[in-house]
């Protein structure tokens, strides 16, 4: 009996132990991390950047990027995390079940990164867009991440890259256009930090349906179309057609089935008008934002004009289908990805149908004349308690500029971020390419979706979800603009009370 | 000293058997008891990422949500979406009712089963579903309605601030009738039929047996679905969520926002998790309030005390 509950006893404390030195290890990144913070409260406002920068000295194992030459012969393990393009890929490819287009894995970049630097591996974990933030947060935590994928956002866990480019202008020449925040986290709220580099880059492209306009005998637009242009032609084009007879829909506004996504339209015609909201200033105190002016009343009038050409799929926000096909009912549809969509029209025998335009012009301000800025993109970012900057700064170089993955990026229907792999999509896509070519160069060089004059996704509280409800209230016609601007301006008025 | 072995002497052997309980404890208080305390710790701080940089803010964080109209106005919506789910109840005691009528039998299991089917669907497909079903142009509620009623309807069950609501609950009711008719069923059969037949010598009609001995009688299985219902009610997420086209925005107009969506909001989607946190405890309060209002008005634990 005794050995009976000696037995159990013991068993038990294994499970115990088992169960606490589980949890012990995790505890460990995260004390890490968190003492870290704690010397950060210390010093009063020191960024979490510099509490990287700070326990690396305490372990002696920073480096001056200057004495940092990179050395092949050690070996290191690079530790990449995020969703994007690899995720969706995956590491042996996809097949898209609608077109049937097989598209090739990351494999193919860890293939070529390894001919290249055989002692620096490569440990990718590609995740889904579910919750992303979080779990990059958690990878960051662990203490072992080098590479964020898609991290130019997560600004509080990012190395500042300008640096990095300053001392590497060649590459800077090489590419089209970098990722900037304006935060705190890095930088005072009025300075445009590089926190990322794109390795693809996907401007919004209008596709106008040919098909629809003869049938209407309306003529097509060229490219210095405005959105007034658009909505007069969007009017003209919903209603039966007197071809098919078939009912036809003016314009599909983009992501209106993604109420996260839905601030594109308003991102653009922002842009357009100039109507600018957010005025910068060194931290979020410092900062004013103003919602409720004539020029955003002017944008909000605007989506909720052109969504009433929008069919009930769009105002609902289901059944939206992005792709271009010969039962098309729709005269304009703007979207990203133009270069996948070409492939699928193409493929389909049907992309001589549309038109590829660069998005309407913008009207007001410094920009005026180059097309509505919006910039979509997959990024890299360097994680910054990664004790391996110099590779990860190196395997971002190579992810964007080694022709093998430039060729990757196409081969998967994206456009990558340098001139020299925009002209291999320009010998596919033939004219159409044009518009991606004019959206990409007409491009404000620090412009960024996430914190611009008109819209900001970081410092200012659920502004993206609050943004998204009242688009789809403005296309439904349930709120006046009047109205969407003051919900926006309290959404962000009570955030700011918070902090 | 005798009575002092004696415990000694328990104690010991029920030792013996404490090895066993250590691990659910240890589980426990591990996967349970210490995340909820770091849950009721992080309400109290300004945390935006954890593990880099957490500011002790005391109760701030609890006064901004009750001061913040968003935050009240999802906290209305989690209460008028969890009472018009309770609609689970009653629909679900009727079929029960109708169900029993029919006798043991073969079209009893048929009726059981079909009522119960949606249960055992995944979720996400009953929801992607319903979207075709509570559409406005096409949809088939509509197509019904127009039908009936001999006039053209579209009603945008899921995408008008007026209509959500009731759209939302059409599919929830759809979801959870099955699973109320199962309890309401089987609490029904348990009832002697004894009662019923002396019932029926006094002369009562059907009515009068289901208003006086049917509805009392159940009255354990309604406490237990008030307060299922009650709690599933207040947590509220995932066909919203897909409703409101994966957002925590709570589309059409922020009406489908419940407090647990609000709290997804705060925790991925504007990382602020002291601000969730807080929101988590006061959903947390809510569930257990609601819960001991239910029980000691039903005097659930009363009875079962006694029994």
């Amino acid at each position: 009996m005794k050995r009976k509950k000696l037995a159990g006893f013991l068993l038990t404390g294994m499970l115990v132990m088992g169960l606490l030195s589980g949890c012990g290890s995790s505890n460990q990144g995260s004390d890490a991390a968190g003492n870290g913070a704690g010397a950060d409260n210390a010093s009063g406002n020191t960024s979490v950047s510099d509490t990287a920068s700070a326990e690396e000295e305490d372990t002696g194992e920073n480096i001056p990027a200057e004495n940092n030459a990179l050395n092949e012969d050690e070996e290191i393990t690079l530790h990449l995390f995020g969703p994007g393009l690899l995720a969706s890929q995956g590491e042996t490819g996809a097949l898209d079940m609608i077109t049937g287009l097989e598209t090739p894995g990351y494999e193919v970049i860890e293939a070529r990164w390894n001919e290249l630097h055989p002692n620096i591996h490569l440990e990718i974990e590609a995740a889904p867009w579910d919750n992303w933030q979080s779990a990059v947060q958690t990878a960051a935590l662990g203490g072992e991440l080098d590479v964020i994928l898609h991290g130019a956002t997560l600004t509080a866990l990012v190395e500042p890259l300008d640096g990095f480019l300053a001392e590497d202008s060649e590459f800077r020449n090489k590419i089209y256009t970098t990722e900037t925040r304006r935060t705190t986290d890095v930088n005072d709220l009025s300075v445009a930090t590089t926190t990322g580099i794109p390795y693809t880059l996907q401007p919004q492209i209008a596709y106008l349906d040919k098909q629809i306009f003869d049938d209407y005998g309306v003529e097509l637009p060229d490219a210095s179309w405005t959105w007034s242009d658009m909505l007069a032609l969007a009017e003209k084009l919903t209603g039966t057609d007197p071809v098919t007879g078939k009912q036809t829909y003016g314009v599909q506004l983009d992501s209106m089935d993604n109420a996260n996504n839905s601030f594109f339209s308003y991102q653009m015609i922002a842009s357009a008008y100039d109507a600018k909201v957010f005025q910068y200033g060194k931290t979020v105190e410092d900062s004013t934002v103003n919602f409720e002016n004539e020029k955003t009343e002017k944008v909000f009038q605007m989506i909720q004009d052109l969504g009433k050409y929008t069919s009930s799929n769009v105002k609902e926000g289901m059944n939206i289908s992005y792709q271009l096909t010969a039962d098309n009912d729709t005269a304009i549809r703007y979207s990203q990805d133009a270069f996948t969509h070409f492939k699928e029209a193409n493929e389909a025998g049907i992309s001589d149908r549309f038109v590829f335009l660069p998005m309407p012009v913008i009207e007001e301000g410094g920009n005026a004349g180059n097309p509505s800025s919006f910039k979509g993109c997959n990024n890299m970012a360097i994680c910054n308690t990664s004790k391996n900057k110099e590779w990860a700064w190196e395997f971002i170089k190579f992810m964007v500029t080694d022709p093998e993955c430039v060729q990757w990026v196409i081969d998967c229907g994206q456009v990558p971020n340098t001139p020299e792999g925009m002209g291999a999509v320009m010998e596919i896509m033939g004219d159409k390419a044009d518009a991606i070519v004019t959206s990409l160069e007409g491009m404000p060089d620090d412009f960024s979706n996430s914190t611009t004059e008109y819209y900001n996704n970081i410092s200012f509280g659920p502004v993206v979800t609050s943004l998204g409800v009242v688009t789809h209230d403005l296309v439904n016609g349930t709120i006046s603009p009047a109205e969407a601007a003051n919900q926006m301006q309290k959404t962000v008025d009570e955030y700011l009370a918070t902090q | 000293m005798n009575k002092k072995k004696h415990w000694k002497m328990q104690l010991k052997k029920q030792l013996r058997w404490y090895p066993f309980l250590i691990i659910s404890v240890a589980a426990l208080i591990l996967f349970v008891y210490i995340p909820m305390g770091h849950t009721i710790e992080y309400s109290l701080y300004n945390v935006s990422i954890v593990g880099y940089g957490e500011k002790f803010v005391g109760l701030k964080n609890y006064r901004t949500l009750l001061g913040q109209s968003q935050f009240l106005r999802s906290l209305w919506n989690t209460m008028a979406l969890t009472v018009m789910g309770l609609l689970t109840i009653p629909l679900g005691f009727f079929l029960a009712v109708f169900i029993n009528s029919l006798g043991k039998g073969k079209t009893q299991s048929f009726f059981r089963i079909g009522f119960y089917l949606p249960n055992i669907i995944t979720g996400v497909s009953v929801i992607l579903m319903f979207q075709a079903v509570l559409q406005g142009d096409g949809g088939l509620l509509n197509s019904f309605l127009s039908f009936i009623t001999g006039r053209e309807i579209s009603i945008r069950w899921i995408s008008d601030v007026r209509y959500a609501k009731l759209g939302a609950t059409i599919l929830w009711c759809w979801m959870n009738t099955g699973y109320s008719m199962l309890v309401n069923l089987a609490s029904l059969q348990s009832i002697p039929s004894e009662i019923y037949e002396a019932a029926v010598v006094d002369g009562a009609t059907p009515w009068k047996k289901i208003r006086y001995l049917t509805i009392p009688l159940m009255k354990n299985c309604f406490t237990f679905l008030l307060v299922t219902g009650v709690i599933n009610g207040l947590s509220r997420f995932t066909d919203l969520y897909i409703l409101g086209t994966n957002s925590s925005a709570g589309l059409p107009g922020g009406t489908l926002q419940t407090i647990l969506m609000y709290i997804y909001q705060f925790s991925f989607e504007v990382p602020n998790f002291g601000i969730s946190s807080a929101g988590s405890m006061i959903l947390f309060a809510l569930v257990f309030i609601f819960t001991m209002i239910n029980v000691k008005m039903t005097g659930f634990l009363n009875d079962e005390e006694s029994n």
